[in-house]
């Protein structure tokens, strides 16, 4: 088995095999859409701050923090 | 015994329905406890669409009066302002006390930051902060203990906090604190009662620190903790 990466934005995550051996950078535009991810949305891997030429190993888990609620 | 110290910044659309439903849990607990209620806006009719109160006029005096009606045990004190370092009344450092919980329920990144500046300065505070948008929204919560952080800042995750472009409500001209954004109360409440979770958590002693953020969504029907690690 190939294994996965688990991605995290806000509510949302998933597993995802499809991710191992990709960049952060092209994990985010094949998510974008679907988890409506925002362009400023700052990407981690195991919770350090990731750059987007940086590759996805199995068992990563890439967290896009989604921006925290700004009204009250 | 001395007093146990809570100070709730912000009592819109989150802070209304937050001081309501834990007034009755203070004032039947077994501590004595002194709150702080700050504010500086006025309640209008316009906010009836989603904000827990019963007169016209100054938040903090409006909140002020009812806990006090309803529940005598709980010491409560208004401060008419908001939140700034330009304002003697209403800076921090005179409204944060060491050893103290802080509920920030404001509408802006900017106060959020000034009061969680504010709390890293103190040795021992407990810093509980709530926003939303529309339809979803997060809390996190900050713990200081023997001048140590025990979970990472609010802004440690967020540049939009660490390096805030809105404005608080002191720099607003009339027209712009006039105008309002569209919220849900039910979003508000979803987040006032999220941030009591965390306070009755913390109170009961099991409360894990690496969980520091929660986000809510009221469109899905869930909440879920992430996991935040110190940097």
């Amino acid at each position: 088995m190939a294994g996965s990466v688990k991605v995290i934005y806000g509510m949302h995550d998933m597993e995802a095999e499809k991710l191992v051996g990709k960049t952060v950078g092209s994990a985010k535009d094949a998510l974008a859409l679907t988890f409506n991810i925002p362009d400023n949305a700052i990407p981690r891997v195991n919770g350090n701050e990731a750059e987007s030429c940086d590759v996805l190993q199995t068992g990563d888990t890439l967290e896009f923090v989604k921006p925290a609620g700004s009204k009250g | 015994m001395s007093n146990k110290n809570l100070t709730i910044v912000g009592l819109g659309g989150v802070g209304s329905w937050l001081i309501q439903a834990l007034s009755p849990f203070l004032n039947y607990s077994e501590d004595e406890w002194d709150v702080t209620l700050v504010d500086g806006d006025e309640y209008e009719e316009k906010n009836r669409t989603r904000q827990a109160f019963d007169k016209i006029g100054p938040k903090a005096d409006i909140q002020a009066e009812w806990v006090d009606e309803k529940y005598p045990k709980v010491n409560v004190n208004p401060i008419f302002g908001y939140v700034s370092h330009s304002e003697e009344g209403t800076s921090p450092s005179l409204i944060i006390q060491e050893d103290s919980v802080v509920f920030s329920c404001v509408d802006n990144h900017k106060t959020r930051l000034l009061l969680q500046k504010h709390c890293e300065t103190l040795k021992n505070i407990i810093l509980i902060s709530g926003g939303n948008e529309l339809t979803d929204g997060n809390i996190q919560i900050f713990i200081r203990k023997d001048g140590e952080n025990q979970t990472p800042t609010i802004y440690d995750y967020h540049p939009e906090i660490a390096d805030p472009t809105d404005k608080s409500p002191d720099e607003m001209s009339c027209e712009e604190l006039a105008v309002s954004h569209p919220q849900l109360v039910v979003t508000n409440l979803a987040v006032a009662s999220g941030m009591l979770n965390a306070f009755y958590s913390i109170q009961q002693g099991s409360f894990n620190p690496l969980f520091s953020e929660c986000y809510i969504d009221v469109l899905r029907n869930e909440s879920k903790s992430r996991e935040r690690e110190r940097n």
